[in-house]
């Protein structure tokens, strides 16, 4: 198989590409094309990988969707560099075929994914600040925010009174590289003290 | 700091502000002071003899909302003012309505409120600090694999303990090793949940000694076994209908986790400290004598006015405390540590458990005078069980559902206008005074029982442990569901329906 487009290069490109057509087509669509070409590049559709949708009306709409009370109008899927040049290329083809048509495609920007955590001892909030301290180079965490409270009055069990000795809580967007985001808010999102939201894409 | 400690000071100013203005107008038309508070009975009522504390006016229930309120609301909105200052926010609200009610209405008052803490909170507190100081002693520990099998086995022996050491003991004795077997799981906040329903609500509805409101119902007469009898079809069906959702929820769960630790070791467990399990069964047998006919036969001791105790229960109390010193100086200290043991849990109860039971007085005499007191609508309204069950419950979920129960308790005498020492009688027990089982007062009873035990589930401020288990919980890494996050993710989806079902089954 020949290397993505992105394998290699210092920036790797993403893009997502919107389609009309069924799901199940357009996954076979891009296996096929990334088998039959032997470009090794990765796809995530957006309501598999937790992508917002662009817009309250287009996340509403996916609401309504997913209960199957209305089919589906668009799929959202991002693509990495070598895939999306041949989507591009293949456009018309694809369109012919009548498996599904290339609405649009739009180069990622960035990547941000909004998280928060909230722990009540001191050696999970030490293991958290550990996470989000070692974040791969390409993603930062914008907007920090982080608050300490200890009470040494409220150490022990309580019944009544169930104040706890330590407690931190805070948050941020992680943002940067979509690939290097979602991968880190996936990983971040098992840890049970911290809560990740769905990754906001920003296209050109 | 400082402006903590200025609201509690401009609390007690609040609360001596109140209580000067109750002087000037607590004083009931008609009232009689000096009459005994036993008198507040409906069988009086009915017989044209009005109780002075039972003509209360409604308002005067407030301190006893007040209180309620305090506990359910601080935790949640002010935690750190409420954990230093819960105890005064307690005395305040007692002298909101004590200060008042013994100026208006003197020696009446007076009886009433000695009656009140020498035959409920002490004897309630005694129990409750030895059931908690035995089991304390008592360690479970091993290497259990956290499977769903080997959890519902951890669910059902606690749900089972729950009713012999207490709601508070068995969720003591039992989180940790559930949260231990567990700790390598990502998800595991519905063990906690159904942890919650089952051994810290639900399981302690089998004896007096299971939950506070039940220990409360003995104290007013309704015999020890008779709960047991009682509520073990609404139990059984509760608790099956949890435990088999949990298994196929937490199979789900199980099968959905990315990696299974290998197991090490034989995988048993072990109980150290068992030997306080001779204690517990000393404490049972102390509770179970207090309300045998031969401790009745003992006499009375006279404290005050019409006040007396039963020889029989201060034994009884005896007995309690000696178990509980008993497993103090026989328990290697060791073992408590690693069931977190301390004081603070207890000294909570005494304290806020002073401010309810002061408070609940003119909640209960009103109750008691049923169609004559004020809250006739009230009594005139639910009347069937399965209004009962869902009533105590609904305040269950809600308030502490010990007070709930006494309150619907005392509902359920004023409707069928019987006074206390009719209980055991209308219960189906042979009584000196001839009074006949009452089948309606056994379903309705059932339905009280059931739902101020059942629905302390619903929330976290339902029941003292929930509140424990969440924290402990919690320092342990288990990102617990918030106040509403737990109502509607858990209560709303898992007990409501099984409360549903127990209503049609049982209380229609």
């Amino acid at each position: 198989m020949a290397p993505d487009q992105n394998a290699g290069n210092a920036t790797p490109t993403f893009h997502e590409a919107v389609f009309k057509g069924s799901p199940k087509a357009l996954r076979g669509l891009l296996t096929g094309l990334a088998l039959g070409s032997g470009v090794a590049s990765p796809y995530w559709f957006h309501d598999e990988a937790d992508i917002a949708d662009p817009g309250a009306p287009k996340r509403a709409r996916r609401v309504v969707e997913k209960l199957r009370l209305v089919p589906a109008a668009e799929v959202r899927v991002v693509v990495g560099g070598g895939l999306a040049a041949l989507l591009r290329r293949l456009r018309r083809q694809i369109a012919a075929s009548g498996v599904c048509e290339l609405d649009s495609l739009r180069r990622i920007k960035t990547a941000r994914a909004a998280l928060r955590y909230h722990t009540y001892a001191k050696r999970y909030d030490d293991e958290v600040q550990i996470l989000l301290r070692d974040l791969p180079r390409g993603v930062t965490l914008e907007a920090p925010t982080r608050t300490v409270r200890t009470d040494p009055h409220a150490q022990g069990v309580e019944v009544y009174s169930p104040a706890h000795e330590f407690e931190s809580r805070g948050g941020g967007v992680l943002a940067g590289r979509f690939d290097l985001v979602i991968g880190l808010r996936d990983r971040l999102d098992v840890h049970p003290l911290i809560e990740c939201d769905q990754v906001d894409i920003v296209v050109d | 700091m400082t402006s903590t400690r200025a609201l509690a000071t401009r609390l007690l100013a609040w609360g001596v502000l109140a209580a000067a203005v109750l002087c000037g107008c607590a004083a009931p038309a008609g009232a009689q002071p000096g009459a005994p508070p036993d008198q507040a009975a409906a069988g009086d009522a009915a017989s044209g003899h009005l109780d002075p504390v039972g003509q209360l006016p409604l308002w005067t229930v407030l301190p006893f909302v007040g209180i309620l309120l305090s506990i359910a609301l601080f935790p949640l909105l002010a935690p750190h003012f409420w954990h230093r200052h819960f105890p005064k926010v307690s005395f305040a609200w007692a002298a909101i309505f004590a200060v008042p009610f013994v100026i208006a209405l003197g020696s009446a008052a007076v009886q009433s409120l000695l009656h009140i803490l020498l035959a409920d909170y002490v004897p309630f507190i005694i129990l409750l600090w030895a059931l908690f100081t035995i089991s304390g002693g008592i360690v479970l520990e091993g290497d259990l694999r956290g499977t769903p099998a080997a959890n519902v086995l951890v669910l059902s022996i606690g749900t089972l303990l729950a009713s012999w050491i207490g709601t508070t003991g068995a969720a003591m004795l039992m989180i940790r090793p559930l949260m231990r077997a567990n700790a390598w799981r990502q998800n595991k906040v519905h063990l906690i949940c159904f942890f919650i329903f089952l051994v810290a609500n639900i399981g302690g509805s089998l004896t007096p000694l299971g939950d506070p409101p039940l220990f409360l119902g003995f104290l007013h007469g309704v015999p020890f076994f008779w709960v047991t009898k009682g509520m073990i079809r609404e139990t059984l069906l509760a608790a099956v209908i949890l435990l088999a959702v949990f298994y196929l929820l937490d199979r789900r769960c199980y099968a959905a986790e990315p990696s299974k630790p290998v197991p090490a070791g034989k995988g048993g467990v072990a109980l150290r400290g068992a030997h306080n399990g001779l204690f517990l069964a000393g404490v049972m047998a102390g509770v179970v004598f207090s309300g045998t006919a031969a401790a009745k036969g003992l006499g009375d001791v006279h404290v005050y006015g019409h006040v007396t105790l039963h020889a029989g229960n201060l034994i009884k109390d005896a007995v309690l405390i000696a178990m509980g010193v008993l497993s103090l100086v026989t328990t290697k200290q060791d073992l408590r540590k690693a069931n977190g043991f301390s004081w603070g849990p207890i000294q909570e109860v005494a304290y806020l458990f002073f401010g309810i039971f002061v408070t609940i007085i003119p909640a209960l005499a009103i109750l008691q005078a049923g169609e004559h007191g004020a809250l006739a609508g009230l009594v005139r309204a639910v009347r069937e069980p399965a209004h009962y069950f869902w009533a105590t419950g609904a305040l269950s979920s809600f308030l502490d559902n010990a007070p709930t129960y006494l309150t619907f308790f005392n509902a359920a005498l004023g409707q069928i206008g019987a006074p206390e020492s009719h209980v055991a009688g209308m219960l189906g027990y042979a009584n000196a005074l001839g009074v006949a089982p009452s089948p309606e007062f056994v379903r309705i009873l059932t339905a009280i029982s059931a739902g101020a035990v059942f629905m302390g589930a619903n929330t976290y401020i339902g029941n003292a442990p929930n509140f424990m288990v969440k924290s402990i919980a919690e320092e342990q890494g288990i990102l617990m569901p918030s106040f509403f996050g737990y109502i509607v993710k858990y209560s709303l989806i898992y007990l409501i329906p099984t409360f549903v079902v127990t209503t049609l089954v049982f209380f229609l």
